[in-house]
């Protein structure tokens, strides 16, 4: 393909320079500009809500919510879940947005807030034993796990698509902070919904998937989210 | 590099012109920012070989990671984060590229066999001949003739689905022939 009206501009270029330049040219199309991180992170919101109120709606709220929510500590553990779910998404969505990834604050903040969320039931809930744990799950218990692992993937995946479109550069990384931020909503909406606020109920059927499952979003992560490298 | 104010905002702008689909405001900015690269990944790649190959990389990433640029932010941060994140992942390929290439140099003057794959041929040819007729002629005529699917079913008067379930038969066979003459051994 002829570059000449580019001519006056690339004349002063060497050789190989100018080859790649008017490559890249040749291949130029208009296209739309990535939405901002805050945009990307409000729509997250949108389907993170509409995703927590539709598993909601099926399998209700916990007898008693509103007086549960008056304990400082459930309150508590609720919102650093939501927190720590909504401050992952907003880190996976800038992570993956060249010039705007999370800073070191922001790491830790994170860590911080997940060793909270982890160590809360050892010290603000109710004081089960394992044997407990493994009847109830038979009952109630791998209902928790799973509806946790069904909230997360779409969640995932929802996530995924929005920043499927931007720029990873550590796609690993992004995968990481999505699964973080998909798990953690998962966690929240069965603990609305389920009224055992025991300490390792709430470890192996609401936290566990995530520490279990991790590796899996990191992994599709590191190849859905670096496709972009390799498009035309 | 230190530029000035100016130069980055009108980068910047030049960059809101790109998103509009102003293939001329590409060229002009590609123009200033291609020897800004190159010379990026000169004072960071020590091996000379290797500077064009990355040079172009890095370019071909900014390309691909314009779209992320949010206009109302400062153009700086953003493209060095393209560039150094492009380089190091780049100066690596490379790298890897260059411990698995074979130079030319390396290569033997007369391709000889290894001992052990010298006798393959004889071998090869004695368990093609065992094979039944169906299956010996659609590998012979697939792998040893080179055609393609298509062709050869065409030729054998047999569908495509057909010729390679002939073939596959074939493959295996010669498989296990070969590798039970290689346990005999």
């Amino acid at each position: 393909m002829s570059q000449n009206k580019y001519n006056p501009y690339l004349k002063k270029l060497p050789g190989n320079q100018r080859r790649a330049v008017e490559d890249l040219l040749a291949q130029n199309k208009p296209f739309n500009p990535a939405p901002s991180v805050r945009k990307q992170w409000l729509v997250w919101m949108l389907l993170a809500a509409l995703n927590v109120g539709t598993t909601l709606f099926l399998i209700g709220f916990q007898n008693g919510l509103a007086s549960r929510l008056a304990d400082p500590a459930s309150a508590l553990f609720l919102t650093l879940t939501f927190l720590a779910s909504a401050l992952a998404a907003w880190g996976g969505i800038s992570a993956s947005m060249p010039g705007d990834e999370p800073g070191r604050g922001q790491k830790i903040l994170t860590a911080v807030l997940l060793i909270a969320l982890f160590s809360m039931p050892f010290f603000f809930f109710a004081k089960d034993n394992m044997a407990v744990v493994w009847s109830h799950n038979m009952e109630s218990g791998w209902f928790c796990f799973r509806t946790v692992l069904l909230v997360a993937l779409p969640s995932w995946v929802l996530l995924g698509w929005l920043v499927s479109r931007n720029a990873s550069f550590h796609p690993a990384w992004v995968g990481a902070w999505l699964g973080l931020s998909s798990f953690l909503l998962g966690t929240g909406t069965i603990q609305l919904h389920c009224s055992h606020w025991e300490r390792c109920h709430m470890l192996v059927n609401h936290l566990l998937p995530l520490a279990l499952f991790i590796f899996i979003p990191i992994w599709a992560g590191s190849f859905w989210f670096s496709r972009w490298q390799k498009k035309p | 590099m230190d530029f000035k104010h100016e130069q980055w905002q009108t980068w910047s702008l030049l960059m809101v012109k790109i998103q509009k689909g102003d293939n001329e405001a590409y060229a002009l900015l590609l123009s200033e920012l291609s020897p800004l690269i190159f010379n990026f990944v000169r004072k960071r790649v020590f091996d000379p070989a290797q500077v064009d190959d990355v040079y172009q990389e890095v370019l071909l990433k900014f390309h691909r990671a314009r779209h992320t640029y949010q206009t109302d932010r400062h153009f700086g941060p953003w493209l060095f984060t393209v560039l150094r994140t492009t380089l190091w992942g780049a100066i690596q390929k490379n790298r890897r590229f260059k411990e698995n290439e074979i130079t030319l140099e390396s290569l033997p003057d007369i391709p000889s066999l290894v001992k052990e794959e010298a006798g393959l041929d004889d071998r090869l040819q004695k368990a093609l001949e065992s094979l039944p007729k169906d299956n010996r002629v659609a590998v012979e005529m697939l792998k040893l003739r080179g055609m393609n699917v298509e062709t050869t079913a065409k030729e054998l008067g047999i569908t495509k689905v057909a010729l390679k379930v002939r073939a596959h038969r074939g493959y295996k066979q010669l498989r296990k022939m070969l590798l039970s003459n290689e346990a005999g051994k």
